[in-house]
């Protein structure tokens, strides 16, 4: 059975510039890189690690579909498949386009927000180019009567990871303010840490705009949309 | 006489080359976009030998080696360091390279993450896992500092092949002298204040250990708060913190030739990662850590906020040693007068992660 790699340019020094690798295997993605092992140690070693571990920030995309969404290595090839090999955007701990990391987004949330926002707890638990995700602790003192998170809460932690994602989508803190925002309310959290996740929908000159998506275990809880200024 | 200074950063390794008129001329990075946790000269073979430990952030950790000076890097097929089969873990990174004595002339040793101590017996080239440490007992309670679980120390001694000192971040300092048979913690005297014991047998955050050029059974280390020296080759410690301004730091710096001769780089406290008043100041001792000097001129003087890594400081093997060191901050600096005065060597570069310099 014969199987396509496509190689990333920073490894076709590997191949003696190949695009493309024809190996013959069978059955499963973990044979497929046995095969290159036996063939290209120095390649396979960049793909997976000595306890032939996927590494993190290699992606694999089986006939077009990430095999971390399949069964990773043991996804099964079929004969002529096409195995594209991609180095993630997130290589390392720090998105290298803009600089901008995890640690330097908590650095924004420290340093430019009102004591009673920091009181709330947020922490930044992902950044990317279009989004940041914060998780906003449960606390009893954040309840409304009956005993469910305030809607204030929620609107706060959506109104501050805007700012996270923009300013990570800028490489940096920078002036802004907010114009608008809306939320939706769906359901209660109780003792639950909410997750919310602020995309950028668009970015101009001097507008962004987001929609913040907002879980509890595992289910959205309530949703925002804002518009921010950018000074 | 030229001498070639290797920089290890965050985003490749710079080669610097200093003539006799005190010029530096600085290559473009080597291993562009990878960090270069650990660089290492072996100077024992015909031609300097230099090591590079490289990790790509997507493609993970390799060593390669150089005989032309950085002019070309060889890398071997195979993984050249890599936990065998059984072991359960992957190579972090590489923390640290170490020639053998003389007498052991293609021996060299590298220190990585997570803590654990690999040999070659072929100049560097590939390794093999140094089993009788990776099995101490004591390894399961060995912790993880802020850097990472790492051997960052290692210290042949000179006079025997079969004696061996090593340091990890968190565990502390064991030795051998059987040629890595058998291993046993060495921190009689070594506090690790961030326990309910201070005084274990092991478990102390020990940063950095230098060997004296002259006395070899005299070593200087850096503790996670504490600096200390011993005279027995690592049996018992004791204290040289009184003349320095703080006892916190991460680097340890001996002269290569010259007895009782160290520098540090002190740092104000766990909790205050900055140096001392925020000045740039490298602090020197010419009887072993009895006194210190603070020194500053040709440093900058604006307040300084970088700091300064454990292996980012180092000397070169002149008669009249060099001496250098780079920050996070990414500048390097250099001294021609064991550290009276300074000049700078580079700046602008991405965070320097370690420094080695050999004279051509």
């Amino acid at each position: 059975m014969s199987v396509t790699i496509l190689v990333p340019s920073a490894l076709r020094v590997e191949v003696e510039g190949a695009k493309e690798l024809s190996v013959e295997a069978a059955g499963t993605l973990g044979s497929v890189f046995d095969a290159v092992d036996q063939r290209w140690p120095r390649l396979g070693r960049r793909l997976r690690d000595e306890q032939k571990q996927l590494r993190r920030y290699v992606n694999v995309y089986v006939d077009g579909e990430d095999c971390r969404g399949l069964a990773g290595l043991a996804t099964p090839v079929r004969d002529g498949a096409e195995v594209q090999v991609l180095p993630s955007v997130a290589g390392g701990s720090i998105d290298e386009a803009t600089g901008f990391s995890v640690a330097t987004a908590g650095q924004v949330l420290a340093a430019n927000f009102a004591p009673w926002v920091l009181d709330l707890g947020l922490v930044v638990t992902e950044v990317g180019a279009d989004f940041a995700t914060l998780r906003l602790p449960w606390s009893a003192r954040l309840a409304r009567e009956g005993g469910a998170l305030s809607g204030q809460a929620l609107m706060a932690a959506a109104d501050t990871a805007t700012v996270i994602a923009i300013s990570s989508a800028r490489g940096g803190f920078a002036p802004m303010t907010t114009v608008e925002l809306s939320s939706t309310f769906q359901r209660p959290v109780v003792g639950e840490d909410v997750l919310v996740t602020a995309t950028l929908t668009k970015t101009g000159r001097t507008l962004a705009f987001a929609r913040i998506d907002m879980t509890a275990g595992g289910k959205l809880v309530a949703q925002a949309t804002t518009v921010y200024a950018l000074l | 006489m030229p001498v070639l200074l290797m920089i290890g950063t965050a985003k490749g390794l710079f080669l610097g080359t200093g003539d006799e008129t005190g010029a530096w001329t600085l290559s473009v990075p080597h291993f562009p976009m990878t960090s270069v946790y650990a660089v290492g000269v072996d100077r024992r073979g015909a031609a300097p030998r230099l090591l590079a430990g490289i990790e790509s952030s997507h493609f993970g950790p390799s060593v390669a080696v150089s005989d032309d000076l950085g002019g070309s890097w060889q890398e071997p097929q195979e993984a050249p360091v890599a936990f065998p089969e059984g072991t359960d873990t992957s190579l972090v990174r590489v923390w640290s390279f170490a020639a053998g004595p003389d007498s052991a002339p293609n021996v060299v040793w590298a220190g990585v993450q997570p803590s654990a101590l690999f040999k070659s017996v072929d100049g560097g080239v590939s390794y093999e896992l140094v089993r009788p440490l990776w099995d101490h007992p004591h390894r399961p309670e060995w912790g993880a500092g802020f850097g990472g679980q790492a051997i960052h120390t290692i210290l042949p001694h000179p006079g025997d092949p079969d004696r061996v000192l090593v340091a990890m971040s968190t565990g502390g300092v064991y030795r051998t002298a059987d040629g890595g048979a058998t291993w046993t913690a060495s921190n009689t005297g070594i506090k690790a204040y961030f326990m309910p014991d201070p005084w274990p047998e092991f478990g102390q955050c020990v940063h950095k250990v230098a060997r004296d050029a002259v006395n070899p059974d005299r070593l200087y280390l850096q503790n996670h708060h504490g600096v200390y020296r011993s005279d027995d080759d690592g049996a018992t410690w004791t204290s040289i913190a009184d003349g320095l301004p703080t006892d916190f730091g991460f680097t340890m710096v001996a002269h290569p030739h010259r007895a009782d001769t160290i520098w540090n780089f002190p740092i104000t406290a766990d909790a205050q990662r900055f140096a001392p008043d925020f000045r740039c100041r490298v602090y020197r001792s010419t009887d072993a850590g009895t006194t210190w000097e603070g020194l500053d001129d040709g440093l900058p003087d604006e307040p300084f906020y970088p700091t300064v890594l454990r292996d980012a400081m180092c000397t070169d093997d002149a008669p009249e040693a060099g001496l250098y060191f780079g920050s996070r901050g990414g500048d390097v600096y250099g001294s021609t007068d064991g550290g009276t005065t300074w000049r700078t060597v580079a700046a602008h570069l991405p965070d320097v992660l370690c420094v080695r310099a050999v004279s051509v």
